[in-house]
């Protein structure tokens, strides 16, 4: 992880990638806000849609990764050179298999403010952003904590009212 | 009984492998090694005064405070030469560290030695919390019992006979062949290893199809063991129409949530006939059919006993079936969302990567079976995700099944 070097465009778009996640909440969703940012704009934001798809991989990086697929299909773009030059804004650590398709894509940079304990792919659990791991596309730089207590509270905030009469302490995704 | 999984004549050049964690490795090479000893955790015991109070006490004391789930497999009562020693509970680090400190290294003189030093020892040297001290918060009729004393157990289960005759120097155990990791892991029966070469046919015959269209030849198929259903037959589809991320595994995690009324990926959908979605039951085992002939040159004999093992299995199973689908859908339900391949297996040519590992860990695989392992490969080569300590499900992992051929679908230039 590298130490925290916050300029003005990284404040700007972990600013919006936290109104998602406060979007996410009011609307009862897992509060994780993600942007994928190409250039100077965003072609890919996602929510976790692991319930509404039935399909426990599909988590906000993985949502926002087909959108930018179907941007780069509607604007004649190659693919892998737009992930190539993308950075991923993103307010949880992405999980160990986000994490090994951010890899796959060869995606250089990912900003995220707080560490996922439990599945975290950039250093909590396992190291796959910076591991030499053969035939799996390429490292990417993590800048991690950027307003991590904000990106907790949210998600403490979700867990807490999401199901107040749950019998037993439950475990839960940070997802 | 069916044929061998490797067609007619031809001997089996293959056995699935389990892949361990690398303490399990550690451990086995050191029990092939001939060199075993538990590991070991301390407990307070005390000798029975009054052997007609065995019962009794087993049952207030079983009841009040039970051994933690791990350590069921220890007994509670062990015969010495000349009397009875009761288990009465484990002793936490600091009493474990006081009882050390006030006595130093010692033993009831009745006892057996316990500590790995195997040091005698006499019990008056020990300060020793009595038997009121060591069951605080519930009264119990503790008659016939003498003065506790610290001992070392074994922590872990013995894992065949021979760890349970070990595992008597420190206390004696329970030991179920069923289920234990080496009778479970190490020896694949003959039916369960044709068992498994029949779905990982499937997958190779998938991997075949989808290289000779041009694309990756790596396929997979989830199955439900407790009813033999195929949930989904996939093979790689990282083409243009495909997408970067559509590993064999991934394609087939979206397939099974396709079958449940969900899914994510378009391109999946609209997949036609042949090696797609796959449909109902009965389309599947048409499938299987298909494949399995085309595979092995055999007629309908192959797969019809095999249908009729399933079926068999599957009239003497249904309590437990429905036991299995009633657990499963109030999990489903219940817990973190819906993780739906919880219960199955899945068998894919090749190791899975890191991401796909991790994906079949989100949706809760209960045991995945590889051919050949990958440089990158996550379960077993590059990590051990299935096993990894900081992680909230594990699940099993062989490979090695039917490696040549899976290999050979890879890298068509290497045998
Ligand atoms: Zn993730
Ligand atoms: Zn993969």
């Amino acid at each position: 992880m590298e130490p925290l070097q916050i300029t003005e465009e990284i404040q700007n778009w972990m600013h919006k990638a936290f109104q998602m996640a406060q979007d996410a909440l009011n609307n009862g969703e897992v509060p994780v806000g993600c942007l994928m940012v190409y250039g100077n704009q965003v072609v890919g934001k996602g929510r976790n849609e692991v319930n509404e798809t039935k399909n426990a991989t599909q988590h906000a990086e993985m949502v926002a990764i087909d959108q930018v697929l179907d941007w780069c299909e509607m604007n004649s773009k190659k693919s892998t050179d737009v992930f190539e030059n993308i950075v991923l804004y993103v307010t949880v650590e992405p999980c160990i298999m986000c994490a090994g398709a951010l890899r796959l894509l060869k995606i250089p940079l990912v900003v995220y403010g707080c560490r996922n304990e439990r599945f975290g792919g950039c250093g909590s659990v396992l190291n796959v952003s910076g591991d030499d791991i053969p035939d799996t596309g390429t490292k990417f730089k993590c800048i991690g904590g950027y307003q991590a207590e904000k990106a907790i509270e949210l998600l403490k905030t979700f867990y807490k009212q999401e199901n107040p009469n749950a019998p037993k302490s439950k475990v839960r995704k940070k997802e | 009984m069916a044929p061998s999984a490797d067609g007619p004549g031809i001997s089996p050049t293959w056995n699935p492998i389990p892949v361990l964690s690398l303490e399990e490795e550690q451990e086995l090479r050191e029990a092939e090694a001939g060199y075993i000893s538990p590991p070991l955790t301390a407990a307070f015991a005390a000798p029975v005064l009054d052997k007609r109070q065995i019962s009794r006490l087993s049952q207030s004391i079983c009841s009040e405070y039970p051994l933690p789930e791990t350590l069921r497999f220890l007994k509670r009562v062990r015969s010495c030469t000349s009397r009875h020693e009761f288990l009465l509970r484990l002793a936490t680090k600091e009493e474990e560290e006081d009882v050390l400190k006030s006595g130093g290294n010692q033993s009831d003189s009745a006892g057996v030695s316990a500590k790995p030093q195997k040091k005698v020892y006499t019990s008056d040297l020990w300060t020793i919390p009595p038997l009121t001290d060591i069951f605080p918060d519930k009264v119990l009729d503790l008659q016939g019992l003498g003065d506790p004393f610290l001992v070392y157990v074994p922590s872990r289960a013995p894992r065949n006979q021979k760890e349970q005759r070990l595992w008597l120097e420190y206390w004696p155990s329970t030991y179920h062949a069923k289920g234990s990791a080496e009778e479970s892991q190490r020896h694949v029966s003959e039916e369960e290893r044709t068992r498994i070469g029949r779905y990982m046919r499937i997958a190779l015959e998938a991997a075949r199809a989808s290289q000779q269209r041009g694309r990756k030849g790596v396929g997979a198929v989830v199955v439900d063991p407790r009813n033999g259903q195929i949930l989904a037959i996939s093979s790689d589809r990282t083409d243009e129409e495909g997408g970067p991320l559509l590993h064999a595994c991934m394609v087939a995690i979206d397939m099974v949530a396709q079958k449940q009324g969900g899914g994510a990926y378009a391109c999946l959908k609209e997949e036609d006939g042949e090696l797609g979605i796959a449909g109902e039951k009965n389309a599947d085992v048409r499938k299987i059919q298909f494949i399995q002939k085309a595979e092995s040159g055999e007629k309908l004999q192959d797969m019809e006993s095999g249908k009729d093992t399933e079926q068999s299995d599957s009239q003497r199973n249904v309590a437990d079936q429905e036991e299995g689908t009633k657990r499963k859908r109030s999990e489903e339900t219940t817990e973190e969302g819906p993780y739906l391949c919880t219960g199955y297996e899945i068998y894919v040519t090749r190791e899975p990567c890191i991401m796909c590992a991790m994906a079949l860990l989100h949706s809760r695989i209960f045991c995945v079976y590889y051919g050949s392992s990958t440089p990158g490969g996550a379960l077993g080569t590059c990590y051990r995700l299935h096993c990894c300590p900081g992680l909230n499900h594990r699940f099993q992992v062989y490979r090695g099944v039917m490696e040549d051929e899976c290999r050979k679908l890879i890298c068509p230039g290497k045998s």
